[in-house]
């Protein structure tokens, strides 16, 4: 039983039961699932696997597979292109390695290329791959190749790496540019490696899907022919998506062998303080509440929040915990502005043990290597189903009990899900969607394929015809045209100039001038007009700054330490014209289009917000320049006839309602960062005169959101009114269409009457 | 074709070109006049089709001149700023051997008669054709302070850069190539190759051009045939730039099973290790200025050669490359009187012989220290007496001297100039002199065991570096750490004083 003195359960199955007895907890619990462990399930070490390998295996401690594991060797063995879909911790790495392993054991001049999203997974992978060398007692040449690889083994690592393990950047910029180095790799290439295939998605995954376009196209020079062997967390189209990546049709394995321990799902609603309103307990304060309790008992915790600022108001708070130990490091942020050595050292202390809770973005939902913890506490909805799974498998050790708090926070989204808890548990997650005939990054990455290998007229790159896109580039004076061949002539070196994520190249660095210049942190260009304008508070490791300068220019903002009791929150304006219509529908009063648009934005004020209390305490303008965006929009119109039928003040509060639902739910059915979509309503349209809710992809031509919400568009209303009318508030909350000061007092009101009428 | 660039306009935020249809009127003129090339015996083959076979055979020093064309009465075209133009395109290489035919460009070629004019041939073998243009140096001509017939005697010495290796003259090839971009990318094209060797007493430039990309694969088969004949290859920064993308041009052009792997010469690492201090720029141009006494007059700057071949591309016209071939062949003469400067730095005499000696004491100790790195010893050692009776010098020049003698265990120079360090007088103290002290402190206190002698020079150096203020490279951390390490010093060399005492 519960140790009476020091208040600690003496197991994770008596904490949760003396939990079931608190009644303050409980009354705010609206789902407690419990999913039984898993049984695992076996298959035999293939037949034909090389003995050394075996030996290998059997010295690591495996005598058997997984089913899953022996499905994907036997497939690969028959020269399919595989890509594998497990949960967190299932062994998904031999699913990739042992083919491999066992061609280069029978073929020494095999080759192979591994890809990881980043550098930390690639170099785990070396790890675990070096470990198999030594115990297989063969001269097995595995290698990171990356920006921090040492110049004076790079020429090894291109003339006699087995393996070689790279991320997508590296083989853009670095590795086909200059092919001709690594005859060895091309000609002997058997096998491509993508591990999380599902995090190449959105823009970054259109790029990637063009530069293994390249990739193949320098292989077949050299008159290679690899097999792609991948692995995906759960997504709803792994195979389609996996085969749209690499462009083959593929093997879908997902009939996960590995056990699992018993894992509690428990679903947290903060209480409701003002039921007029629809305000709830803020979801930082409720995360705080229950890490505490987990980290009391002595738990291993992972508290996982959605943006930046969160991770840090929560380290902030939880912190506090440990102050009369003097900040003893058991506490820790982590989060994609760290600077890499210190992500390192957190991972090893949260693998060691020696951390005890740490507070992270979804930087830490890929396979980093930290171990598996015990407890995982969800601040919000992580915005996808999948994401929701990975980051709740980052705690669950085999044969133990595990626990995954989900604290809502009062957006729609959240309040839909806790609401809807059938949903979540048994939809699948959402698909992952790229598209690599954007236009924009396809012609980038065909200068790249040219810089790299002359175009011959037949040959095929993408969906739109090579020889338009090759005249394009002749009166552009990039390449030069003799006979059927398309040459590269042009000084610059392209790679150079195009950047796989909008974040990698454009980063701006943030200089804490109070101490000595010291550079603390990152931010993707994206979001530096919201988060680091001048006079913003940008928290880094619990530490308050203040922005005292932004050089836009020179993307560097420079700031102060400060203490102060608020944090700020920027607002966006936003200006869009419709330029094509490329589809449309109607029914009833309403009608669809999906087309291409103009959006220009700009940055207008900042609110500074109290810390804990989160009221308005002031605000100020921001100084920035406008963006305009060219890109893909879908949008709905109600006809004059349904607009008459309310005042103007009233269809205002009506489409922002309904817009503010929409953007919250849209993410269900789009596996992407709800940053990359965005919804405005206009009460006139400047092309139509009419009410129009706009959706529009951020990324100039569009990368397959909207066209997807387009496709979608009646479940998406459908569950808009759903939602609105499932909440208890009376007119409107920020869990529905908005909080009254927004969308006033007929917002909730109007909206459901436009989403009711729409069909008469 | 004009949608698709529109659609990209507008992606791109750009206006949408309101008369698209001009440029691509433009652009077909411009083709068709490709298509034409390309119809010649150029042909574009695949590039991972057959491998090049090179199967010229040895070539021996008869040269077979009459089996050439030779040009001489091409030999007009103007230019007074390099005496190597006057002679042209000598019967120089076996042209049969390498499987080369030369003729003048046919007279319906466009601007047939500028390309005469620039003395170019046609050159065309079974890959196709391209252009090359040959001229001869003659060995008493010269552009700088050497003239070439010094080559004859100087290049002998150079196989102290491979000492098994026993080249005569004939034996190098100098090599120097004008690209369309920068590094050593796929997409970076050699469009001119230049090549200078020595046969029959004078120098002959071979200068290798492509009118299109489609002509690449002819050139190189030709260069690769050439370099059969020759053990040596001489360049200017071509370990890491001009050789490495030459490989990858064979590898691209499928030629890689019988690259030429020569012993590589290049002039740009020992240039370094002597001018590094002395010159502001270790870039050929500025080493020939300072050096070598070559002045190039209207000189087109190497950065802007790809600039003028695109221009060509799009125009075909050979004035506009004019000034590359010049440039070009001016970088060949000068890589070769650098080679000959070196040569006779190597051949280890008297120093007076030399024509010219480094003038700086910087110069004198860096050139001294690379030659006895290449084991020549005599005329090292000349050279460290000679800096070490200039009066007034830097004390980093002192301290480097000072070092090497050290090494080699020559205490009585390394004290002297240590000393003449410590007592240099200037308005700033340098770290150089701290050093010095140091060095003396340590001399005295365990190899002549004279502690009083150590304490005093180990209270000079904490003197000096006292007054020396953090700043530039060194950081305040740094000449703390420095102080608190010349205190333990002090601290040590008393209390060994007292104990003595």
């Amino acid at each position: 039983m519960m140790n009476e003195w020091t208040g600690k359960a003496r197991n994770m199955s008596e904490w949760l039961e003396s939990l079931k007895q608190q009644k303050e907890i409980m009354e705010n619990v609206t789902e407690w699932r419990t999913i039984p462990p898993r049984e695992a399930v076996y298959a035999p070490l293939p037949q034909q696997l090389h003995p050394e390998l075996k030996g290998a295996l059997q010295a690591k401690g495996i005598d058997k597979l997984y089913s899953h594991q022996a499905e994907a060797f036997a497939a690969a063995a028959q020269g399919a292109h595989v890509v594998t879909v497990t949960p967190t911790a299932s062994g998904k790495t031999l699913c990739y390695n042992l083919p491999v392993l066992q061609e280069i054991t029978n073929n020494p001049e095999a080759r192979a290329l591994y890809l990881f999203p980043t550098k930390a997974l690639a170099q785990d992978q070396v790890a675990e791959l070096q470990q198999f060398a030594d115990l297989m007692d063969c001269d097995l040449k595995t290698h990171t190749y990356d920006g921090d690889t040492a110049p004076s083994i790079r020429t090894a690592i291109r003339n006699a790496g087995h393996i070689v393990v790279t991320n997508p950047d590296m083989l853009h910029s670095a590795i086909l540019p200059h092919h001709t180095k690594w005859v060895r790799l091309f000609e002997n290439i058997k096998f491509i490696v993508i591990d999380e295939v599902h995090a190449y998605r959105g823009v970054f995954g259109s790029h990637v899907a063009n530069v293994l376009r390249r990739l193949l196209r320098i292989c077949q020079f050299y008159g290679s022919n690899p097999q792609f062997l991948c692995a995906s967390a759960t997504i709803e189209n792994p195979g389609e998506h996996a085969s749209r990546l690499i462009g083959k049709p593929v093997h879908v394995i997902d009939n996960n062998g590995a056990p699992a321990g018993e894992k509690h799902f428990i679903f947290y609603n903060p209480p409701v303080v003002n039921q007029q309103l629809g305000i709830r307990r803020s979801s930082v304060i409720e995360t705080k509440k229950l890490a505490s309790a987990l980290i009391k008992q002595g738990l291993q915790t992972i508290v996982f929040a959605r943006s930046r600022v969160r991770v840090e108001l929560l380290l902030t708070y939880l912190q506090e915990l440990t102050e009369h130990k003097v900040n003893d490091g058991t506490i820790r942020g982590y989060r994609g502005g760290y600077l890499p050595k210190l992500r390192r050292e957190i991972e090893r202390g949260l693998r060691s043990g020696e951390i005890k809770a740490v507070v992270s973005t979804n930087a830490l939902e890929l396979g980093i290597d930290i171990g598996q913890l015990q407890a995982c506490v969800l601040n919000g909805y992580p915005g996808t189903i999948a994401s929701t799974w990975q980051q709740s498998g980052r705690a669950g050790r085999r044969n133990e009990i595990s626990v995954t708090f989900l604290v809502a926070s009062s957006s729609p989204l959240d309040q839909y899900m806790i609401q809807n808890p059938d949903y979540f548990f048994n939809r699948p997650p959402e698909q992952a969607l790229i598209d690599p005939d954007n236009l924009l990054i396809l012609i980038d990455h065909v200068k790249c394929a040219a810089y790299e290998l002359p175009f011959k007229r037949g040959e095929q790159f993408g969906a739109e015809r090579l020889e338009d896109m090759m005249e394009f580039l002749t009166e552009e004076k990039v390449v030069h045209h003799v006979g059927d061949t398309w040459y590269w002539m042009e000084q610059s070196f392209p790679a150079h100039n195009i950047s796989l994520r909008s974040a990698a190249s454009e980063n701006f660095v943030i200089i804490d001038i109070s101490n000595r210049n010291k550079v603390i942190g990152e931010v993707d260009r994206f979001s530096a007009p919201t988060l680091i304008h001048e006079e913003a508070i940008y928290i880094h490791e619990g530490v308050q700054y203040q922005v005292e300068k932004l050089d836009y220019e020179e993307k560097k903002a420079y700031v102060r330490e400060v203490d102060v009791d608020y944090y700020t929150d920027a607002n966006l304006a936003v200006e869009l014209k419709v330029l094509h219509v490329d589809k449309q529908k109607s029914f009833g009063h309403l009608e669809q289009c999906y087309g291409e648009v103009t959006v220009n934005a700009q940055p207008t004020i900042f609110k500074k917000i109290r810390l804990r209390t989160h009221e308005n305490i002031g605000s100020g303008p921001i100084h920035l320049p406008e963006e305009e965006l060219h890109t893909a929009s879908y949008w709905f119109t109600f006809s004059d006839q349904l607009a008459a039928s309310l005042t103007k003040e009233q269809m205002q509060s009506a489409l922002m309602g309904l817009a503010n639902v929409l953007s919250n739910i849209a993410p269900l059915y789009l596996m992407c960062d709800p940053f990359d979509i965005r919804v405005v309503p206009q009460v006139k349209a400047v092309h139509s005169g009419k009410p129009t809710i706009f959706f529009y992809d951020r990324y100039p031509g569009g990368i397959g959101l909207s066209k997807r919400l387009y496709e979608i568009h009646n479940t998406l209303l459908q569950n808009a009114e759903q939602l609105i009318r499932q909440c208890g508030c009376v007119s409107g909350c920020p869990a529905c269409v908005g909080p009254l000061e927004e969308v006033g007092i007929w917002g909730k009101q109007t909206a459901l009457q436009l989403l009711t009428m729409k069909l008469d | 074709m004009n949608m698709l660039r529109n659609r990209l306009r507008r992606l791109q935020g750009k206006s949408v070109d309101a008369q698209p249809a001009n440029h691509a009127e433009d652009r077909a003129a411009s083709s068709q006049s490709d298509s034409q090339q390309a119809d010649k015996p150029v042909e574009a083959q695949s590039v991972n089709q057959a491998e090049c076979e090179p199967t010229i055979g040895h070539s021996g020093t008869g040269l077979d001149n009459d089996t050439l064309e030779c040009s001489a009465n091409s030999t007009a075209h103007s230019s007074e700023t390099a005496p190597a133009e006057q002679a042209v395109a000598a019967g120089s290489s076996t042209a049969s051997l390498l499987q080369l035919q030369l003729s003048a460009l046919p007279a319906d070629e466009p601007f047939a008669e500028k390309w005469a004019e620039l003395s170019v041939q046609l050159a065309q073998n079974e890959f196709g054709s391209f252009l090359l243009r040959s001229l001869r140096a003659c060995g008493t001509e010269a552009i700088g302070m050497h003239a070439f017939g010094e080559w004859q005697q100087a290049s002998s010495f150079l196989n102290a850069f491979h000492p098994q290796s026993s080249a005569d003259p004939t034996q190098f090839l100098f090599l120097d190539l004008e690209t369309t971009g920068l590094g050593s990318g796929t997409g970076n094209v050699p469009f001119m190759v230049g090549l200078a060797f020595w046969e029959n007493d004078g120098f002959t430039v071979q200068q290798a051009l492509i009118r299109h990309p489609a002509e690449e694969r002819a050139m190189l088969a030709y260069v690769h045939r050439l370099t059969a004949r020759f053990t040596h290859l001489v360049t200017y920064n071509g370990k890491s730039f001009d050789w490495p993308l030459m490989h990858s041009r064979y590898v691209l052009n499928g030629m890689r099973q019988t690259i030429w792997e020569p012993l590589h010469i290049d002039l740009l690492h020992p240039s370094r290790a002597i001018w590094r201090n002395t010159l502001e720029s270790c870039k050929l141009s500025h080493i020939e200025k300072m050096r070598l006494g070559i002045v190039r007059i209207d000189d087109l700057p190497g950065a802007e050669a790809p600039a003028r071949y695109f221009q060509y591309l799009n125009s075909g016209d050979p004035g506009l490359l004019e000034d590359v071939y010049r440039h070009n062949e001016i970088d060949m003469l000068s890589l070769v009187t650098l080679a000959i400067r070196f040569g006779h730095l190597l051949s280890n005499r008297d120093v007076k012989s030399i024509v010219q000696q480094p003038n700086e004491p910087e110069e004198m100790v860096r050139t001294g220290l690379w030659l006895e790195r290449m084991g020549c010893q005599l005329y090292s050692e000349q050279l460290f007496q000679l800096a070490v009776h200039v009066p007034q010098q830097r004390t980093q020049t002192l301290m480097l001297l000072a070092m090497r003698d050290k090494r080699m265990q020559n205490m009585e120079r390394a004290l002297q100039l240590w000393q003449r360090v410590v007592d240099t007088e200037s308005i700033w103290t340098t770290h150089d002199q701290v050093e010095a002290a140091i060095e003396l402190s340590m001399y005295y206190e365990h190899k002549a065991k004279q502690l009083e002698q150590a304490l005093a020079y180990a209270e000079t150096a904490y003197e000096r570096l006292r007054e020396i203020r953090p700043g530039g490279r060194r950081s305040a951390q740094q000449q703390q750490k420095e102080l608190e390490q010349l205190e333990k010093r002090l601290n040590r060399l008393k209390k060994k004083c007292r104990g003595t005492a």
